[in-house]
């Protein structure tokens, strides 16, 4: 596989997962400063193991890589928490049946879309309603607003967090079936 | 996020934020090996990337998103129209049907309600348009639709191709698709229909849909299909099934441009990719032809399946002319 093929083969087998990877994570570690640190982590070890052999099914693949991350981090803390991880040894691997899949409703996919646009600050908002509903061009939107282009870039940066998010489902939607200690626990250090 | 601490790995994804933006302002709607692509416009791009899988990962990650985010230009004045946001409100004027509401209308939506609007994309072409009453539709390759909506009801003619139905809710005004003599009427939410030559293949994703064959109504009878189900209807009736999560999934996949086939023959296979591209694949013989195989794979890139193909799979592979030729090695 060519580094373009594996990055295709990432975003479309893996990425899309990422709502049901932060359900699990967070449910498993009760840090919640730290989730972001192991969803990367994941995602770079899945990178680098499918780069040498494609996993067959990436599912499974994901979230066993995910199992095998937190039990190495419990086993390498010297004061482990009891508070930490429950139960490391028995943890679950979500079956296929678990997941919500998010994209079914396109109409739902734009309204997120477009509450995270609403939630951008000012600026941020009208670069990326121009970007994105207007189709300008960085260079247009930069004379429209009368801003330099490094400062649409800036923008268009900050924009791009929050929507990526949204569209991942950071795991946190009313939908989400998981467990109500996560609130709890985020204030327990 | 102000206020927490900051940890290793919200650096990098500012780094690739920011990246993201350099990248959509040099090389606007890259989407094949925009690495690649990028890499070689920016020598500091090609550093970064290149020191760790974590930056390679974050970027694609956010990269992904902001591409995603492209969906949002369906909230723009719309396709061969210009008609304005605050579209259910329009709606709504229409289906009282004043006169004076009526000239209102005209002069502020631009057209008179009920001029029937076409939607085409070509071979490999996908688009999001959206309706006056705000339901959206995406069209996938190769298909011809015709909207008309008025005051009695919303009605889709799907001459050829595939699209999907997220239909705006409206007690008043029933949504039908009709593709060949079967009609697909709208009680709630999103469904998936597919016009072949003389049969339709339908996913209800959410909701429940009614479908029935306008040719004979006396003798065929009306379904109710709901979320989950997967009807294929033919010029005799309709087959109902109850299908798994992910082949619904797998049904709607091409929404995100992908083709997912789960343990399907070759055959099969070469053809759904025919659907997309000029370029076409070409099966030697029979006996290749049946073998299945699995995956996802994005329905543009022929040349990146045919490698795998060759040298996953074990299949030979020679290039003629605008097609290529499938065999299996023993």
């Amino acid at each position: 596989m060519t580094p373009g093929e594996l990055d295709n083969w990432f975003m479309n087998n893996v990425l899309p997962l990422e709502g049901a990877l932060m359900r699990y994570l967070r449910r498993h570690w009760r840090d919640a400063s730290e989730i972001s640190d192991l969803r990367q982590e994941t995602y770079t070890r899945i990178y680098e193991s499918a780069g040498k052999k494609l996993p067959r099914h990436a599912r499974a693949f994901t979230f066993m890589i995910a199992r095998n991350l937190i039990i190495d981090r419990v086993r390498r803390a010297r004061v482990v928490s009891i508070d930490l991880v429950a139960d490391y040894e028995s943890l679950p691997i979500p079956s296929a049946e678990s997941s919500v899949e998010k994209s079914f409703s396109s109409r739902q996919e734009l309204k997120s879309l477009q509450s995270a646009l609403d939630t951008l600050p000012g600026r941020c908002r009208e670069v990326v309603f121009m970007r994105k509903i207007e189709g300008r061009s960085q260079r247009e939107t930069a004379h429209a607003l009368g801003i330099a282009e490094s400062t649409v870039e800036r923008q268009v940066s900050k924009g791009v967090r929050r929507l990526a998010d949204v569209l991942y489902g950071d795991g946190r939607g009313p939908e989400d079936g998981g467990t109500s200690l996560k609130v709890a626990k985020e204030s327990n250090r | 996020m102000t206020g927490a601490p900051h940890t290793p790995s919200l650096r990098v994804e500012e780094e690739a934020a920011d990246w993201v933006a350099r990248c959509d302002g040099l090389l606007p709607g890259t989407d094949e090996e925009v690495i690649a692509a990028f890499s070689a416009a920016d020598p500091a791009f090609a550093r970064w990337v290149g020191t760790s899988v974590t930056h390679r990962v974050e970027f694609l990650r956010l990269y992904a998103a902001w591409c995603r985010a492209d969906r949002l230009a369906a909230l723009a004045p719309g396709e061969r129209t210009s008609r304005r946001r605050g579209r259910r409100a329009t709606a709504r004027f229409a289906a009282t049907a004043c006169l004076l509401l009526a000239a209102f209308i005209v002069a502020f939506v631009g057209g008179l309600p009920g001029e029937p609007e076409v939607f085409r994309t070509t071979l490999g072409e996908q688009k999001t348009v959206t309706l006056a009453d705000g339901t959206v539709v995406e069209l996938n390759t190769d298909t011809r639709l015709t909207a008309e909506l008025d005051a009695d009801g919303r009605t889709i003619e799907l001459g050829r191709g595939e699209a999907y139905f997220d239909v705006a809710h409206d007690e008043e005004r029933p949504f039908t698709v009709r593709a060949g003599a079967n009609r697909v009427t709208a009680l709630g939410t999103a469904f998936n229909v597919r016009r072949n030559a003389d049969s339709m293949k339908l996913v209800v994703a959410d909701g429940q849909v009614k479908v029935e064959n306008a040719a004979d109504t006396a003798r065929v009878q009306p379904v109710i299909a709901r979320k989950g189900a997967m009807v294929h209807a033919g010029t005799d009736g309709a087959l109902l099934s109850m299908a798994e999560e992910h082949e619904i999934a797998a049904a709607l996949s091409w929404r995100r441009g992908l083709l997912v086939f789960d343990q399907m023959d070759l055959g099969s296979i070469a053809a759904e990719f025919n659907r997309y591209n000029r370029i076409k694949l070409v099966i030697a013989d029979r006996d290749t032809a049946a073998v299945r195989i699995g995956g996802s794979f994005a329905a543009s890139e022929v040349e990146s399946f045919v490698r795998i193909l060759e040298k996953d799979f074990g299949f030979d592979v020679m290039r003629q002319g605008n097609t290529f030729v499938v065999d299996d090695r023993d």
